[in-house]
């Protein structure tokens, strides 16, 4: 009796890697979701949405540009691994941001690690997509 | 819950202590699920991360308050 054959995965998926990277920077773990990983992609956009409500309900300061200085590039560059969280937060006044308290703080490192970790969520989509 | 030392933000008071729990706990479910794979191996390295969090943090504030008595 053969052994037997493990059928390759069906192609229609099969979406370029920087593709899945983008979808994930764009919307927390869309890029899991597109690799038909859904447990993943659900746990990873809990992950960043809970660290961005933390963040904005602590007061946190979110970096805009123009940006003045390296500090502020950074801050930029980790708050906007968000995505859509990032552009969509511009839009909302409803928390202001308040760096004066220790809180506030607190909520710009929330809001700046959910950009990065965000970030290495991309990464490992982009990975998973490659290895395919 | 409110501890002596409290961070007020936006949407009520959350203690420097809580904070701390609840982005060890997010930052521990993360890494887990990244640097491992399988279900078994994830739980037991973002427990021990998360404990890792609140061991050095308690460790780290001890030392910060010994040093400034």
């Amino acid at each position: 009796m053969s052994d037997p054959v493990s059928l390759p995965e069906p192609s229609a998926w099969r979406l370029p890697p920087i593709l899945v990277a983008l979808a994930g920077w764009l919307m927390p773990g869309l890029g899991h979701l597109l690799l038909r990983r859904p447990g993943r992609a659900l746990i990873y956009l809990l992950c960043v949405a809970s660290m961005i409500g933390l963040g904005l309900a602590l007061g946190g300061h979110v970096f805009r540009l123009p940006a003045h200085g390296v500090f502020e590039w950074l801050g930029v560059a980790a708050n906007a691994g968000t995505g859509a969280f990032y552009f969509l937060s511009g839009m909302w006044d409803g928390w202001a941001s308040d760096v004066s308290r220790t809180a506030g703080d607190y909520g710009t490192r929330f809001l700046a690690a959910a950009g990065v970790l965000n970030l290495l969520f991309v990464l490992d989509a982009h990975e998973i997509a490659s290895r395919r | 819950m409110k501890l002596p030392v409290a961070a007020s933000g936006n949407a009520g008071t959350l203690s420097h202590w809580e904070a701390m729990v609840l982005f060890a706990l997010v930052a521990s479910i993360a890494l887990g699920m990244l640097s491992r794979q399988g279900t078994k191996a994830r739980l037991r390295y973002a427990a021990g991360a998360f404990l890792a969090f609140l061991g050095i943090a308690i460790a780290v504030a001890w030392l910060m308050y010994l040093a400034v008595e």
